[in-house]
């Protein structure tokens, strides 16, 4: 027993040799094709320059461990924006070359940054979904003189400090801050009450997304008229009650609660308020769960009216008001997620976008690889909404910006539920949809799975 | 199972191996500066960054795997709650550099102080228990640890992390070169096996292998456990503390997921667990092992199925060789040398 | 009052829904002297079955748990053929990293067989709750609330009444003493093992109108009910049941008083203060605590 269990333990570190030799192996031979145009300041033989060489993209996202679901679906955006890119020729004759590598913490961020940049050779990297990954590796790639583009992370920081990023979609501080807005404007109205009435309950999960989100929004709350009544974060990894909450909400006369969440405790936040016959007249979510067809379809009748505030994508807009072109393009992308057999998610779409853009926009216009170069061409972007199969358009901060490479035009707008589909209802000028459910219905008045709760004791 | 092997081949291990040191003195010396010239040469012998980021991961983790050896290794302080300590030293030092301008060589000092006091007071609230205790009082302060450091948001901007900017020199310890990290490894990993191989031949380090031994036996004897027991617990702490300095410095970002979260205690215990607890050189051994194969399994099998692999892999080791690589390869190696002498 | 109320029948609600995790664990705690870091696992397989048999034959949770039973049953056997088994005696450092190894292996299992999507079941019963005055109670969480505390009472019953229950409970107390008593101590461990996984898998199957699933479901549970297992005493059935209870009042009064971050370090808290202050925990026999290890 003991003779052969040690034999079997000696056979698997033996394979997992041989399998870290080949490995090396592999990666020598690829390193031995010389293509990067860029200086690489740790090697001391120069590469050659060869500009005319192909261009390669790094995707890295984490896809592996708890950020992997959604981060996948970016991925996979990603992807098919570069294939499709392809497709049509890819830059100047040449297809664009692709590689992806796993993230899935701030760590493997910086040594995936490295492993791209200096084993794969990569001139551009796109990230990330995950902001703390995204913090870690923006910096790494800019110590390596390599450019990033951001598709689908929010953290306000990622484009407050480095200089080598592109971000397509919306930071959290203007998310934030638009939630508050909605609430004062589009949503007090509605309610019939005046901003200065308002109680708001702000409810959020501790990681990096919630808080950067809730960050924003409690920043803006302090000079808002309404009034701040209930501040509650928990983790969303272990929260299995969210009763002391939801009867803090009750006690407190909440108008409206903003909830930034992921799934599994959204849906049980949602139940447990039913359960409790807590009644909440308005709810906003800033993407996370809330944006998330699991999140609605366990809930069904019980969603319907909630809010999600996010930039917008196909499946939120009207995209009849989209001109013929980017309804082409719309169309042919979902097709070629079919083909591929990916799920459309709002990260697929932002994640597509955001490098559809880059690939047709910028890198065609600029000199070369190098950050000036790319940063430079991205000033001339300027994608109108409706050129856009995401309804938000494109429309790059300069260096002398406060948050140089944001997209200024990543607006977002106020979605509802309605019906197991998210419409939007807010602005006007974006709404396909008319308000429902404003306020939420009491519990009571709900006819769908409602309870045989009237034989009390 | 594997037990057999328990106090009386350690004593032989002694014998022979000082009789080698006697018979192989000067050739030592010789393999020892051969092994010390490729160490400092190293980073430059291999293909790219990418391998030298590895190999300075591989350091960090020797460390963190080595220091948490100290006090599970030696004194039979099975903890799962590592991590703690590395995150304390991270966050000690870069926020007295961040808000202080305190350079993290001073940092880490600070960072180890603090680790050590949590590690003698935890030590000592916690010297009673035994066994599966011990492993659950550990693993309860990590998550404390690691809650407060989510929660704690005005001190620690919470789940937002605290980015490092990048201002090289060596007096930040920050590098625009990764060689320089290995460098830094590899001093970080030579005290913390030098503080190993000096405990191992003190009689500190008796009175610990005593008390890991039996512990009722050594209490018997008058050995202090308790009071042996808290210092290996502490200077564990505080080094591993160092180390949770040296990887913020490498990464330049700490958040609370990445330097106190339960899974990095698991992976800290694991490393020395397959190279051999209670060895000098184990952990260093199981870093050198797990390190690369964890990337190359994701790599090569992507997420899911290669944690499946690595869970089956622990397990089997477990199972198969509970005193890990080093001291099977010792037999292996000593197994062959007696039969080269029975055969001469 | 009726607030004070409502936060105590939610605390123990959450609490019943522990219970039955802690009792199994308890349980493997007790007898084998394991901790089994895989517990959480087993119930979240739990979850997913019952989650498929609603999804894909609709069949309500609360039959599935019939099948769910069963087949944890048999996995439980199967594990303990293959790791547990081998575990018994040998140093702790293999126990706590056996089951922690499984615990990985399992969870990426179903990561990869099952994706990381979050999964819920929605039956007709979903968000609903009976009224006594002004306290509300979820009627999905009552009956997962007395299935569990129904079947740890029944447990317990067994443990207490039945000669295997006995033999159990005296390979508990002294393995040696039992074997020589002729009582087979490995088939003892076995059954142990197998019952207490299957309790958990009993609960995954129940607590699925409740909570959603994801591959790393276990994880809080099982740490939460390590918290319960010490404070409820090693080895002790009715112990557990009411540490369970407790520690669903802690986070409800805790969460509602201070905030939810904060109801979490407070069990903590209170589980190492009862680790050094009362080892053998609040209702555990003295002296139970002295580990007999390898």
């Amino acid at each position: 027993m003991n003779k052969t269990s040690r034999l079997l333990v000696l056979v698997l570190l033996l394979a997992a040799f041989a399998v870290l030799v080949a490995a090396c192996e592999v990666d020598e031979d690829e390193a031995a094709d010389p293509e990067d145009p860029e200086e690489e300041p740790d090697d001391p033989e120069e590469e050659p320059e060869d500009p005319d060489d192909q261009v390669r993209i790094g995707a890295m996202f984490p896809q592996t461990g708890d950020l992997a679901f959604e981060a996948t679906e970016a991925l996979e955006g990603v992807e098919t924006a570069v294939e499709m890119y392809n497709e049509d020729g890819g830059l100047d004759g040449t297809p664009v070359d692709f590689v992806d590598a796993d993230a899935p913490d701030p760590e493997a961020g910086t040594s995936a940054v490295r492993q791209l940049v200096e084993e794969d050779e990569v001139d551009v990297i796109v990230g990330t979904y995950a902001s703390a990954i995204a913090s870690a590796a923006v910096p790494a790639a800019q110590r390596l003189d390599t450019p990033y583009l951001e598709t689908t992370a929010f953290a306000a920081s990622i484009t407050e400090g480095p200089e080598n990023v592109l971000r397509t979609t919306i930071s959290s501080s203007d998310l934030g801050a638009y939630s508050v807005e909605f609430i004062e404007t589009g949503l007090a109205d509605e309610l019939g009450e005046s901003p200065e009435d308002m109680n708001v309950a702000m409810v959020y999960t501790d990681d990096e997304f919630g808080t950067s989100i809730a960050d924003a929004a409690l920043e803006a709350m302090e000079d808002s008229p309404a009034e701040l009544v209930v501040e509650e974060s928990y983790d969303a990894g272990t929260i299995s009650d969210f009763s002391s909450t939801l009867l803090q909400i009750d006690e407190e006369d909440t108008d409206v609660v903003i909830h930034v969440s992921q799934i599994s405790d959204g849906i049980l936040f949602w139940r447990q308020a039913q359960e409790l016959d807590i009644d909440i007249p308005a709810a906003v979510g800033a993407g996370g769960g809330y944006g998330q067809t699991d999140f609605a379809e366990p809930l069904g009748d019980a969603a319907d009216g909630i809010f999600n505030i996010v930039p917008p994508t196909p499946g939120s807009i009207d995209t009849e008001a989209l001109t013929d072109d980017a309804q082409e393009l719309l169309a042919r992308y979902e097709d070629t997620l079919e083909e591929q057999g990916y799920d459309q998610g709002v990260y697929t779409d932002w994640g597509f976008m955001g490098t559809w853009v880059f690939l047709n926009e910028i890198l065609p216009n600029a000199e070369s690889t190098s950050i000036d170069d790319l940063m430079e061409a991205a000033q001339q972007v300027d994608v109108a909404p409706e050129d856009s199969i995401t309804g938000f358009g494109f429309e790059f901060a300069g260096p002398d910006h406060e948050t140089p490479g944001q997209n200024l035009r990543a607006e977002p707008v106020v979605q509802q539920w309605q019906d197991v589909d998210l419409q939007v209802v807010f602005p006007e000028e974006f709404a396909v949809a008319d308000y429902l459910n404003v306020p939420l219905p009491d519990w009571e008045e709900r006819d769908e799975i409602e309870e045989p709760d009237e034989d009390d004791e | 199972m594997a037990d057999q092997t328990g106090a009386g081949p350690a004593v032989a291990e002694e014998t022979t191996a000082a009789a080698a040191a006697r018979r192989w003195g000067p050739m030592r010396v010789v393999a020892a500066l051969a092994i010390i010239a490729v160490l400092l040469v190293f980073p430059y012998l291999l293909p790219s960054g990418f391998w030298v980021d590895m190999a300075v991961q591989v350091l960090i983790w020797g460390a963190l795997a080595s220091a948490w050896n100290l006090s599970a290794g030696y004194a039979g302080g099975l903890s799962l709650g590592h991590a703690a300590f590395l995150g304390v030293g991270a966050y000690t030092s870069t926020l007295l550099f961040l808000e202080l301008d305190i350079s993290p060589w001073l940092g880490m000092f600070a960072g180890a102080g603090v680790a050590g006091l949590l590690g003698l007071v935890l030590g000592a609230i916690t010297l009673r228990l035994r066994g599966p205790f011990f492993v659950l009082a550990t693993l309860a302060f990590g998550f404390v640890v690691h809650i407060l450091a989510v929660n704690l948001r005005d001190l620690t901007r919470g789940a937002a992390g605290l980015v490092i900017p990048f201002d090289g020199g060596w007096e930040n310890m920050l590098f625009a070169s990764l060689e320089a990290y290995w460098y830094v490894g590899l001093g970080l990993v030579a005290v913390v096996v030098g503080i190993t191989l000096w405990l191992e031949r003190s009689r500190f380090g008796y009175y610990l292998t005593a008390i890991r031994e039996n512990e009722d036996a050594a209490r018997s004897v008058g050995v202090k456990v308790v009071r042996w027991k808290i210092v290996a617990a502490a200077l564990s702490a505080a080094l591993t503390a160092v180390a949770g300095t040296v990887y913020a410095q490498f990464v330049q970002y700490i958040d609370p997921d990445s330097t106190t979260e339960f899974e990095l205690s698991v992976q800290i215990a694991l490393i020395a667990i397959v190279g051999g607890m209670g060895t000098a050189f184990g952990p260093l051994l199981g870093a050198v092992v797990i390190i690369p194969l964890g990337e190359v399994l994701r790599a090569e099998l992507g997420g899911g199925p290669s944690l499946m692999v690595y869970g089956a892999l622990l397990v089997t080791i477990v199972l198969a060789a509970p005193r890990g690589a080093l001291p099977w390869l010792q037999q292996l190696v000593r197994a062959a040398r007696r039969r080269r002498e029975v055969s001469a | 009052m009726d607030l004070a109320l409502q936060i105590i029948a939610s605390g123990l609600l959450t609490g019943g829904i522990y219970a039955l995790l802690a009792v199994g664990l308890t349980l493997i705690f007790g007898v084998l002297r394991v901790v089994n870091f895989a517990h959480g696992e087993f119930m979240m397989l739990g979850m997913y079955g019952a989650f498929w048999m609603w999804a894909l034959w609709d069949i309500d949770p609360y039959l599935s748990v019939f099948a769910v039973v069963p087949a944890i049953f048999g996995l439980g056997l199967l594990t303990d053929r293959l790791i547990i088994k081998r575990t018994i005696g040998a140093p702790e450092v293999t126990v706590v990293f056996a089951t922690l190894g499984l615990s990985i292996l399992l969870q990426n299992a179903a990561l990869t067989v099952f994706s990381a999507d979050t999964r819920s079941v929605t039956t007709g019963y979903t968000g609903t709750a009976l009224s006594f005055g002004e306290v509300r109670v979820s009627i999905p969480m009552l009956i997962s609330f007395v299935v569990a505390i129904g079947l740890a009472l029944a447990l317990w019953a067994f443990l207490s009444r039945t000669r295997f229950g006995k033999a159990i409970q005296a390979t508990a107390q002294n393995r040696d003493a039992a074997a020589l008593m002729g009582i087979n101590v490995q088939r003892v461990y076995m059954m142990t093992y197998a019952i207490a996984v299957a309790g958990a898998g009993a609960m995954g199957a129940i607590a699925a109108p409740v909570f959603s699933v994801y591959p790393r479901v276990g994880l809080s549970f099982v740490i939460t009910a390590f918290v319960i297992v010490v404070l409820g005493g090693l080895g002790s059935v009715l112990g557990a049941v009411i540490a369970a209870l407790l520690v669903g009042l802690v986070q409800s009064v805790v969460g509602f008083l201070v905030g939810a971050a904060w109801a979490e370090i407070a069990y903590f808290v209170l589980f190492i203060a009862v680790l050094v202050l009362r080892p053998q925990g609040l209702f555990g026999r003295r002296g139970a605590e002295v580990y007999q290890g390898a």
